[in-house]
């Protein structure tokens, strides 16, 4: 059974918000849209994004990580927000496993986002329904896009290409090597709520270097040794032959 | 994220709707053993009328909390897994029986259903099933916060426990204030219900306080961005005009 | 979900403008109405990808902060507060064609042009000097100049659209001091590709955010220190003898005799043994190395030679030379690891890693490509190698007085590993590398300066020597912002953050009117904003402005704008032509040269027009000879037009657009115009990327194929070797003018001193000299900024999605630091400077070195620009840094008015500020001071949303609002 899923790779994520607006703008003119935006030009703006990106120190000076975090709904294989709606409206597709929400049933109770322990629903205050990230579900299986763009639209416009995106349940894709290879992990596992995304941990990449590589016979310093007694007479005409 | 105050004047009012349904079931029964003294049929109606005007007020205010109050009646579809749809079955099936109790009440109906002879059988009968169904709900109330597992300070028995006395406690006051202006001999059994009730409502709200305070975290800010270290702090949220999820 | 079914839908190739990186997108659109902007595949700047910025393009189009209509401020109304009346184009260009007309035909100079935009110079500086005038530039000199300047006069290159890092092939990688925005998309890319292929990033930063974050190991360094960090690398690397001896003997002007008789006017000069037989801006081969088997001077490159590097030896005629090499490790032995631990604040142990680190990088990982190519010496190589480590620096080490010569040491760092233009090192993007310095001039001297006359010369140059100066006969500047003059000799750029205050003091001249396209001078883009906010507003005892007539051209209700007698609205990028020209600064490819262009995908809005078509119409109208014909009619119908025709000489076949030349279109780099050139490039993506072969794409700098190919597509005047100087005769001749030892042009006697100690031909560390002039005990802290990734400038404060990712900023304080000032996560605090005070909100951070303290840059606003409710919190929160910073040095020995800037290039000296911070008084209002008045929206200005629902097709079309 296919589970879809973004695998997030903090090794290489900058912190750059494209997948932020990206995703803003693909989704505000389609089938999720329009996402609301409140006091857009005054104080306390706010609105409908369906993925941040967070920020995290990690230690204390000079040994500090800086964590850049994005955050969107992460499709958990066992949705605490799906049995709660009492509509049922909020339901998980068999077919993808992607966790959506039906608007014409949403009743707005906005019990979902207090089930949900991830933070990952945004209610639009102006439409009055529950929304979250789609994946792109009204992308990824449009046929008049081409078929290396079919991908969510946070996934196609990074930067760093730190989002991935494919079906976790199939261990030859893409997104499950990853996890595989790169010590992915999903959030809060104490949960039991197995998200299908998952993060990639930072790596780091040292490099040793051993004495006798500061040591070497081939020291270009060696060529200028030689100290030959300077000439008083020596002259252009003396050598030139 | 905060309740919203619709929320918390439903939980209120129709918790003091189905205490104070308990509180005259209670009488009653007790009147029917010749334990308390018996009161008119109007006495129990009038009664459960207020109480099913509490339950109404709630649950009017409740609407005021969704975004689409039109298509409230779609709630009650997923019973089988959501308490909050089956409180939304629960609560009008208390209202309809509550309001059946009060008909049967105002028009002094009886028969000998069960055969033993002595009055207010069908009094009982459906005061029986409307505190049954007033338990349903009590049940289900508590179990729409109860069952949200990942807010620990609410995921316990305690919390049903609370909805149930708090509600009792208000339910049986509001019947010793009824009851000293239309049946003063039933006063001090529901003025003594209702301090029992409190007070034990007080030690399971206070239970549950200590119980929040000693609340030990299942999740940390280590285990929401899977960072192992003593020192994670969070520094930006990515809005800074604020989100939902902050409000 | 609003009903879409019957919604038309188009996908519209163009090029993205939300930064200066210029990505290739796909717009869709919806009625006409922007859909989705997404990254175009198929482009080779951004592969697909698109930031933050590029994604939000839609809000930028939709914004209320847009100007619509030409506005003339009201009479009698202030500069400042906004009041401004709609007025049509016809009378805008009427103001302009009687004003500029009576300009020109008297003292062209009193017009100044500069420009926030840099890219699009080919066009503005065309104008500026048919205009005549050589008060002209862009915002180069407040930006980066040192790191164009710093390494374009050592190794003929530089970063961002000049070259960079070859992150493919690299196993190092070295950042220093980045601002997160620059070279954006590309860089992000490559830095990921480049970490999960294993390459090993290190970020030498004071603070810890973006690119950095993701780096192996982050060194905070204390700013304005770097110079001193480079030169103890530089330090380690040739004590232990881990340069790339065979690389610096070939390929730069390290074996090269340097006179080092005192008493000689060739002092500290390079000894040549015969006049070269053509005069150039190129380096001629007429100078000596000492052979190492001989032990006698021989010409350079004379085959089969192996000159010294280190030593000392005399001619025949006495005279004492060393090698360029012996200069430089004379020079780096004072600055030991341990002597730049104690200014970096960066530990010896790390210091000495670093370099051993790069050293064995280089030397052991090398890369041998199989691609054979030929040298200018006639040398056959059978293969191409590469060091790699690689290098990328941009403003944080820029934006110092000190900046010019840190970047020198960057410059000859690189080289001294033998990076460059080489596999994994750092790698050149056309029209680089050029000679050293380029050789395009500035006129030199006031004469050139003539009514109703083309400037003769460019308005901005590289000045090779002296006589390269544009001053007067007493060393006066020439130029409003004294450009090319002796206090700021290699101002490349030109120093646009001193134009105002200036010609505000009438020094050196007063000037009439003041065109400012796309730049906020009264805001984010000045130094001591409060004070210059004043001076655009100042009036003389006649009650006449001291700046008479002040035009802006902006797309966008700017602080800027509200101090305008007149402005033009521009239109946005998705509403115009625009070209990414190789004769400006293109977005070349390491293999090859890349040129693009916009086109216009929704009509303008209001009566918006492109600013390329007003400086058309104007240069028609004052019959500019490059835009009229022999009878002085109008020569181009429109922009487009201009670009198809316009040829850098007559027949040249070189104009602003590389490909798809000739008649057909069939040409490529030259040919004659071709009336279908925009048609070809829309059909193409609007993007022409020229692929090299591989023979010309590596050591360009002495590829002999390469060089002739360039020299034969007029990218180059000569097919000469750029040989790195590790050693500065450019420098070095200043500083013997300025001691006296020159027949030529002389420094004036305040400036001697100035010009002898920074013209100096070997890097050197010194303060930063704000430092110098600053009680350091007062204001113990270096304060800096930077821009976020999410916003470019001012730009996106009006952008509703971009504001809600910043609305507004923090100062971000080391705990430590904080916990001295006794200051907590939020508090309101006072940050201090000697030039004035911001009130702001300070937030802890662990990710800063406790000597620092930072902000991202131009999130504050002004109450009401914008077109944001003053009530906003960019205006209420946010704070500009730019109130405590000067434009100008406490006066001193240089003069009293000397700009804050690097001393050779002029480039703004932005992070040299030193600041001291307190905890505000709990009775003080919870909002940033200063506050402004707020201006009101600008007639023509979109009304300014309460909400939205955007949504592509109904938005605008009355539907979801």
């Amino acid at each position: 059974m296919t589970q879809l899923a973004l695998v997030i790779d903090l090794n290489v994520c900058v912190g750059c918000h494209a997948c932020v607006t990206s995703c803003k703008q693909w989704n505000t003119s389609g089938a999720a849209g329009p996402m609301f935006d409140d006091n857009p030009y005054g104080a306390d703006p706010t609105g409908t994004f369906f993925n941040r990106v967070q920020t995290y120190e990690v230690g204390e000076f000079p040994c500090t990580e800086t964590i850049h975090f994005p955050k969107s709904c992460l499709h958990c294989e066992d949705a605490p927000c799906v049995p709660v709606c009492p509509t049922g409206a909020s339901y998980k597709r068999k077919e993808d496993g992607i966790v959506l929400v039906n608007y014409d049933k949403c009743i707005g109770c906005k019990y979902c986002s207090w089930a949900c322990p991830y933070g990952a629903r945004e209610f639009d205050e102006k439409q009055k329904v529950m929304k979250k990230c789609t994946l792109c579900v009204d992308r990824i299986y449009d046929m008049s896009i081409p078929e290396d763009r079919r991908k969510p639209a946070c996934v196609i416009s990074c930067p760093t290409s730190a989002r991935l995106f494919g079906d976790v349940h199939d261990p030859e894709s893409e997104v499950s090597i990853a996890i595989r290879e790169n010590g992915g992990y999903p959030l809060m596992p104490e949960w039991g709520t197995k998200p299908a995304n998952h993060y990639l941990p930072r790596r780091k990449t040292k490099l040793r270097i051993h004495e006798d590589e500061l040591v070497r016979a081939d020291n270009p310093l060696k060529k200028e040794d030689i100290r030959h007694e300077v000439s008083k007479d020596a002259t252009l005409d003396d050598w030139l032959m | 994220m905060h309740p919203a105050f619709s929320v918390i004047f439903l939980t209120t009012l129709i918790g003091v709707g189905q205490g104070l349904f308990l509180a005259l079931y209670s009488s009653q029964t007790y009147s029917i053993v010749n334990v308390l003294p018996a009161q008119p049929g109007s006495y129990y109606a009038i009664g459960g009328a207020i109480a099913l005007g509490f339950l109404v007020a709630g649950l009017i205010l409740s609407f005021f909390h969704l975004g689409h109050p039109e298509r409230a009646w779609r709630a009650a579809s997923q019973w089988r897994t959501s308490w909050l749809s089956r409180e939304i079955i629960a609560l009008p099936l208390v209202m309809s029986l509550i309001a059946v109790y009060i008909l049967a009440n105002w028009l002094e109906l009886d028969a000998d259903l069960y055969g033993w002879g002595m009055p207010g059988q069908v009094a009982l009968t459906l005061g029986s099933l409307g505190a049954a169904a007033n338990l349903l709900l009590f049940l289900c109330t508590g179990m729409v916060y109860a069952a949200v597992k990942f807010l620990q300070e609410w995921a316990s028995p305690l919390t049903v426990l609370n909805y149930f006395l708090l509600g009792s406690a208000s339910g049986f006051t509001l019947a010793a204030a009824y009851a000293a202006y239309q049946a003063p001999a039933l006063t001090e059994f529901y003025a003594g219900w209702a301090i029992i009730l409190t007070l034990a409502a007080l030690a399971t709200r206070a239970a549950s306080l200590i119980r929040n305070a000693r609340l030990k975290r299942i999740s940390t800010l280590q285990s929401a961005i899977g960072v192992r270290h003593n020192k994670v702090q969070q520094r930006a949220m990515g809005m800074m005009g604020g989100s939902y999820n902050t409000r | 979900m609003p009903d879409t079914e019957h919604l038309h839908e188009e996908v519209r190739t163009t090029t993205c403008y939300m930064c200066a990186c210029r990505c290739g997108i796909k717009v869709h659109l919806k009625n006409g109405e922007v859909r989705f902007i997404e990254g175009n595949p198929d482009h080779p700047l951004n592969q697909g990808v698109l930031c933050a910025k590029g994604s939000s393009g839609i809000m930028k189009q939709y914004s209320p902060g847009r100007l619509t209509r030409p506005l003339r401020r009201k009479a009698g109304a202030d500069r400042g507060a906004g009041e401004f009346e709609p007025i049509s184009w016809e009378e805008a260009f009427a103001i302009l064609e009687e004003r500029l007309g009576r300009i020109r035909a008297t003292d062209p100079k009193k017009f100044a042009l500069f420009t926030g935009r840099d890219q699009m110079q080919a066009l503005t500086g065309l104008f500026a000097r048919q205009f005549g005038t050589p008060n002209y530039a862009a915002h180069g000199g407040f930006c980066s100049v040192n790191m164009a300047a710093g390494l374009i006069y050592t190794i003929g290159g530089s970063f961002w659209e000049f070259g960079g890092p070859d992150l493919d092939r690299a196993k190092l990688f070295v950042m220093i001091g980045t601002a997160e925005d620059h070279h954006s998309n590309p860089m992000k890319i490559a830095l990921s590709k480049f970490k999960r292929n294993g390459g090993r990033f290190i970020s030498v930063n004071p603070v810890r955010t973006g690119y950095s974050a993701i780096a192996d190991e982050w060194i905070p360094i204390k700013p304005g220190t770097d110079g001193a960090l480079l030169l103890a690398l530089i330090h380690e690397i040739l004590k232990t003898g881990l340069y790339d001896r065979d690389f610096l003997v070939n390929y730069s002007n390290s074996a090269e005799l340097v006179n080092m008789d005192p008493a000689s006017p060739e002092y500290g000069m390079f000894v040549r043994f015969e006049v070269p037989p053509e005069e150039g801006c190129f380096d001629p081969q007429n100078k000596l190395w000492w052979d190492r088997e001989m032990n006698r001077p021989v010409s350079t490159q004379t085959p089969g030679v192996d000159p010294y590097l280190l030593g000392e030896f005399r001619l025949a005629d006495g005279t004492p030379v060393k090698p360029a090499f012996q200069l430089l490790a004379e020079r780096v032995e004072q600055y030991t690891p341990e002597w730049a631990a104690g200014i970096t604040g960066i530990p010896v142990e790390t210091i000495k890693r670093l370099a051993h680190e790069m050293g064995v990088t280089a030397r052991d990982q090398k890369i041998e490509l199989p691609i054979a190519w030929t040298d200018v010496w006639e040398n056959e190589h059978q293969t191409v190698t590469g060091n790699p480590v690689a290098f990328h620096a941009m403003r944080g080490m820029a934006a110092h007085s000190n900046g010019f010569q840190s970047i020198r040491a960057l410059g000859i760092l690189m080289s001294i590993l033998g990076t460059i233009d080489r596999p994994g090192g750092f790698r050149h993007k056309a029209p680089f590398p050029r000679p050293i310095p380029p050789c395009a001039k500035t006129p030199t001297g006031p004469e050139a300066v003539r009514p109703n006359t083309p400037l003769d010369g460019m308005p901005l140059g590289w000045p090779a020597d002296p006589d390269d100066l544009f001053v007067d006969e007493n060393g006066g500047p020439v130029r409003i912002d004294k450009a090319f003059s002796w206090e700021y000799p290699l101002s490349v750029h030109g120093l646009m953050h001193n134009v105002i205050t200036n010609a505000w003091r009438g020094d050196p001249y007063k000037i009439d009117t003041l065109l400012i396209f796309m730049a906020n001078m009264a805001w984010n883009s000045t130094m001591n904003a409060v004070e210059v906010r004043k001076m655009l507003n100042d009036k003389e005892d006649d009650g006449s402005y001291k700046i008479p007539f002040i035009v802006v051209a902006d797309a966008f209700q700017s602080e800027m704008t509200a101090f305008a007698d007149l402005i033009l609205p521009d239109t946005t990028y998705l509403e115009r032509h625009d070209a990414m020209s190789m004769l400006d600064r293109p977005i070349s490819e390491f293999d090859g040269p890349v040129d693009s262009v916009r086109i216009p995908v929704v009509p303008p809005t209001g009566e918006c027009k492109p600013f390329q078509e007003v400086l058309i119409e104007l240069g028609s109208r004052l019959k500019l000879p490059a835009f009229v014909d022999q009878a002085g009619q109008r020569k181009y119908r429109d922009y487009p037009d201009f670009i198809v025709n316009f040829e850098t000489a007559p027949g040249s076949g070189i104009g602003f657009l590389a490909s798809w030349r000739g008649q057909g279109g069939e040409k490529s780099m030259k040919g004659e115009p071709n009336p279908n050139q925009w048609q070809m490039y829309e059909k193409n993506n609007c993007v022409f990327h020229y692929h090299m072969p591989k023979s010309y794409q590596y050591m360009r700098n002495w590829n002999q194929g390469y060089l002739q190919w360039a020299q034969a597509h007029g990218m180059t005047r000569h097919a000469e070797p750029i040989n790195i100087h590790i050693y500065s005769e450019v420098l070095q001749k200043f500083r013997l003018a300025a001691q006296g030892k020159t027949d030529g042009r002389q420094p004036p006697a305040h400036l001697k001193k100035r010009i002898e100690t920074y013209f100096d031909p070997l890097p050197f560390y010194y303060e930063p000299l704000e430092a110098t002039l600053s009680d350091k005990h007062k204001y113990p802290l270096n304060a800096v900024t930077q821009r976020p990734m999410a916003m470019y400038h001012s730009w996106d404060s009006q952008n509703a999605w971009l504001r809600q990712i910043h609305a507004y900023n923090y100062l971000y304080v080391n705990p430590k630091t904080a916990a001295a000032a006794g200051v907590s996560d939020d508090d309101w605090i006072w940050v201090e400077s000697q030039w004035g005070k911001v009130r702001c909100m300070a937030r802890l951070s662990e990710a800063v070195e406790p000597g620092t303290v930072w902000t991202w840059n131009a999130i504050g606003k002004a109450a009401g620009a914008w077109n944001l409710d003053p009530k906003a919190n960019e205006a209420k929160q946010g704070f500009l840094l730019n109130h405590l910073i000067s434009e100008e040095l406490p006066a001193h020995a240089a003069g009293e008015h000397v700009s804050n800037s690097d001393p050779v290039t002029g480039q703004a000296a932005w992070y040299d500020v030193r600041v001291r911070l307190y905890k505000a008084d709990p009775g003080e209002p919870p909002e940033t001071s200063p506050q402004f008045v707020a201006v009101p929206p600008a007639p023509g200005t979109p009304p300014r949303r309460t909400w939205q629902n955007y949504f592509a097709g109904k938005f605008t079309k009355g539907g979801t609002q």
